[in-house]
């Protein structure tokens, strides 16, 4: 199970301790006309990082690849069905 | 506003934001003009918790996910005991009740920036189960005295 804090994006494992800080400039922008998601990774239409889909991939493949590459791109939707919601994670912004 | 910002995007203009008295004075003597504002609450904007404590050692495990009361198994039998039921609460801390973006002295009437730290108090996401939480950062264009945010409310995050 992957816990997410929407206060301030950051994304936690199942002891809470932070695995990724969700930020990127152009989130904005980045709506569901513009990603055109392919097999859960695509390439990003602003930076061309490849963005890894949270909702179909198993936890302990996501956390590994958050270990071995923490500037991996994710995007995640909180109310995907295998992401808790946790607020009371630490609340640096 | 999609075309320009791809075309743009490497130029995009990164706005911060002070929120303590000695951060936006440091600001305006570096020559940022801090441009003011109050905090207001955004009584759409809500989070909540419930707590359980621990019958003997009376230690407390605080939840924000209904699903964990299942995931935790705090049935009757648990050694955990409900003391605080589902209560909405307003979920951010702010050190001052004012804080300030800071205007490049070179900043463009129209220009479009980003805002790394939203002010006001906008939704950003809605949770399915009755929550809403601010819009963190966002796209804005200055109009010369204020900052006009285009506000972007989705559940998906990206970065």
């Amino acid at each position: 199970m992957i816990y997410f804090n929407p206060l301030n994006n950051t994304l936690l494992d199942r002891n809470k301790n932070v695995l990724k800080k969700l930020e990127c400039i152009f989130e904005s922008i980045l709506k569901e006309e513009t990603y055109k998601e392919s097999k859960g990774i695509n390439p990003c239409i602003m930076c061309k990082n490849n963005v890894i889909n949270t909702s179909i991939i198993h936890e302990n493949e996501l956390f590994e690849l958050i270990q071995n590459n923490p500037n991996t791109c994710l995007k995640i939707d909180i109310n995907q069905i295998n992401i808790i919601i946790d607020t009371n994670a630490t609340l640096d912004r | 506003m999609l075309p320009w910002i791809v075309e743009n995007s490497s130029n995009l203009r990164i706005i911060r934001t002070a929120r303590t008295l000695n951060a936006i004075n440091m600001a305006a003597e570096s020559g940022f003009f801090p441009l003011i504002k109050l905090l207001n609450r955004n009584p759409q904007i809500t989070s909540k918790l419930a707590i359980f404590q621990h019958k003997t050692k009376h230690t407390i495990q605080v939840i924000s996910d209904s699903r964990e009361t299942i995931f935790r198994n705090y049935s009757d039998d648990s050694p955990y005991t409900l003391i605080v039921n589902w209560t909405p609460y307003y979920p951010y801390l702010f050190e001052s009740p004012y804080a300030a973006y800071l205007i490049p002295p070179d900043i463009k009437l129209n220009e479009t920036v980003y805002i790394e730290d939203l002010i006001e108090d906008i939704v950003g996401a809605v949770w399915v189960q009755g929550c809403a939480y601010r819009q963190i950062g966002g796209i804005a264009t200055w109009d010369g005295e204020n900052f006009n945010i285009h506000p972007r409310i989705s559940s998906k995050l990206y970065g």
